[in-house]
């Protein structure tokens, strides 16, 4: 009696034992599926996160600077007295690409050592910088934002550029506008000088209104071989893709800023006449 | 050894258990923040819309056409200047309703499907002291005997008095000038924040806009770069801050009943200057002649003046999360296609305010 009650419970037979590894196994194969899945998520979350904020952070700048465009009539300090200075806003494009985007606007950035004037040029520059070996592979830029006092003061630092958005593979800038005409096609026409739609002004004006808005990747109001192009555009369009920290795939984006007072800068030909008048 | 054995399963479902729940407990917490930063994003992008939603409504409030009155049948025809004179009395009820004061707009979810709020501030430029002016005269000031030069003199004295209260020795000629040693030399303003890198300027670092609840100080609030192509200021639109240095209380507006005496006795005014006075005693409470003056010659006394432009203060607020602007708006008029002349605003400069 007593061997066969020593032989229950010391031992265990073949069979129990392959069943005994078979659900080990099994669970194991689903533990192992579970933590694999789990950390693949955690991993796309990161990403998502990460890539959401990148996107969210470089939208929400470039909304509160557009919205802050202002074309001074004062000239700045004769040292930055060109022509170029003084433009509210100037893009440059290679191709399709944004290289540098220069507006002056009231959006400055808060400071906490000393006070500053709000009103600033703002100067977006797409330069190749990677952050790792990958990057560099994959040779992806960075776009940076400088701001430096419309007025530069005595004593005060040179700006220093920060890195609004990293691993860009690709950014286009799209200004949307209403060209400028002297005089309407018709000859009679004013010039279309406040940019508003509405039913009224489209009867009375059908041609000025039926006028579809064009775009253009560069913007230069100062070039004069461009007669029909106002201080500012209505609004610009933002896109391109990036490339994302996580999983090194390109996530595309777009998205559109307004600029609230394009429709109010007046266009050369009404600032001479201001100015006349 | 079988003692030994009988704590191993513990052991590794504790590790296991231990690993999963770190896993799990890290994107839970990533997913919350992700999910608190979504919805303090939208909350803000709801805020600064409600912000914006507040201009809109300023502007509907300056742009606001107004009737001006019809003479009644078998009275005869009003003169010219008695015509400007109603005219003015239009405009100065319809500006004293909406300007200079907090204007809470409450929305509810059951009404505008919208559960924030909105409050907008709206003061008048043609009320505030025109920097480029004051600072291309700035010296001229001190010698000159004309008479809008002698009121800006007392204005600046006036405003000075004011702010010595709280800035020892201070001097307005001085902040304009920023240091008199390059006064001669200095360009003119494109935005009132450039007084901030002057060294009296500092002191207003945190009072550059007016705050609710009240309509105290503020320097954007004194000081304009719009509008005035003289010194003079509208007396009926006097911001609250030039008020306070005049030593005057904000304008309200006035009962239905003083009104309908005060435009009783718009026909009987023998001059711009009985008009004044009554516009000065009808909204701020005193007569004129307990004013310096002096003071009085720096208000405009036109009749036809129209204001042009105006700032908005608005505050958008949606959940915890507040988007604040102040905006200049530029009223204008574009004609109908009936011939009739519409009022509309365009925004020419916005500022975030930050505070």
């Amino acid at each position: 009696m007593r061997r066969i009650w020593y032989s229950a419970v010391s031992g265990m037979s073949f069979i129990e034992t392959v069943v005994a590894l078979t659900v080990a196994a099994i669970l194991s194969v689903l533990l192992y599926q579970l933590f694999y899945r789990s950390v693949q998520s955690l991993v796309r979350s990161d990403a998502l996160v990460d890539d959401y904020t990148d996107i969210l952070i470089l939208a929400s700048q470039l909304e509160r600077d557009f919205a802050g465009i202002y074309n001074p009539s004062q000239e700045p300090a004769a040292k930055e007295g060109s022509s170029k200075a003084q433009q509210p806003f100037l893009c440059k494009s290679t191709g399709t690409t944004l290289t540098s985007l220069s507006i002056c606007t009231t959006s400055a950035l808060p400071t906490v050592d000393q006070p500053a004037a709000r009103l600033v040029r703002v100067t977006y520059t797409l330069t190749a910088q990677a952050r790792d070996t990958e990057e560099q592979r994959l040779q992806l830029s960075a776009l940076l934002r400088e701001e430096a006092p419309y007025r530069p003061t005595k004593g005060a630092s040179s700006p220093r550029p920060h890195v609004l958005m990293a691993a860009i593979d690709s950014i286009t800038c799209t200004c949307y506008y209403r060209p400028i005409y002297a005089q309407d096609s018709a000859g009679t026409a004013p010039l279309p000088n406040d940019g508003r739609t509405d039913p009224l002004r489209e009867k009375a004006e059908p041609k000025r209104a039926a006028r579809a808005p064009e775009k253009r990747t560069t913007w230069d109001s100062s070039d004069t071989s461009q007669n029909t192009l106002p201080p500012l555009p209505e609004y610009v369009e933002f896109s391109g893709n990036y490339v994302s920290r996580a999983t090194h795939t390109k996530i595309p984006f777009s998205f559109i800023v307004p600029i609230p007072i394009a429709a109010t800068t007046l266009c050369r030909e009404e600032q001479a006449q201001e100015k006349r008048s | 050894m079988m003692q030994r054995r009988k704590g191993f399963i513990l052991v590794l479902v504790v590790a296991i258990i231990g690993i999963m729940s770190t896993i799990v407990m890290r994107t839970i917490i990533k997913l919350t923040v992700f999910n608190t930063l979504s919805m303090q994003l939208a909350r803000r992008e709801q805020a600064k819309l409600l912000a914006w939603s507040g201009v809109e409504i300023a502007i509907a409030q300056i742009c606001k056409p107004y009737t001006p009155p019809t003479p009644k049948q078998g009275a005869k025809e009003a003169n010219p200047k008695e015509q400007a004179i109603a005219q003015t009395l239009f405009a100065v009820r319809k500006l004293c309703t909406i300007l200079n004061r907090w204007q809470p707009i409450p929305l509810t979810e059951a009404g505008e499907q919208v559960d924030g709020s909105c409050m907008i501030y709206i003061a008048c430029e043609a009320g505030k002291l025109h920097l480029n002016k004051l600072s291309n005269i700035s010296f001229a000031i001190a010698q000159s005997t004309e008479k809008s030069a002698v009121g800006m003199r007392t204005l600046y004295g006036k405003i000075n008095a004011y702010l010595e209260k709280e800035i020892p020795y201070f001097d307005i000629a001085k902040l304009i000038a920023g240091s008199p040693s390059d006064a001669e030399k200095r360009p003119l303003y494109n935005d009132i924040a450039e007084l901030l890198t002057t060294d009296l300027g500092k002191h207003f670092e945190h009072r550059l806009f007016i705050r609710p609840p009240d309509t105290n100080f503020a320097l954007f609030d004194l000081f304009t770069l719009e509008e005035n192509n003289t010194l003079q200021l509208l007396p009926c639109a006097l911001s609250s801050s030039v008020a306070a240095c005049c030593g005057l209380k904000a304008a309200r507006p006035p009962s239905a009943e003083r009104w309908k005496r005060f435009a009783a006795q718009a026909g009987k005014f023998q001059s711009q200057m009985d008009l004044l006075a009554a516009q000065i005693e009808l909204l701020y409470g005193v007569p004129l002649n307990t004013l310096p003056p002096e003071l009085i010659s720096a208000f405009t006394q036109r009749e036809d003046f129209e204001p042009k432009y105006f700032s908005v203060i608005s505050y958008g607020t949606y959940g915890n999360s507040t988007a604040k602007l102040y905006v200049i708006v530029q009223k204008k008029e574009r004609v109908q296609k009936n011939g009739k002349k519409e009022p509309f605003g365009c925004i020419t400069k916005v500022y975030w305010i930050y505070d």
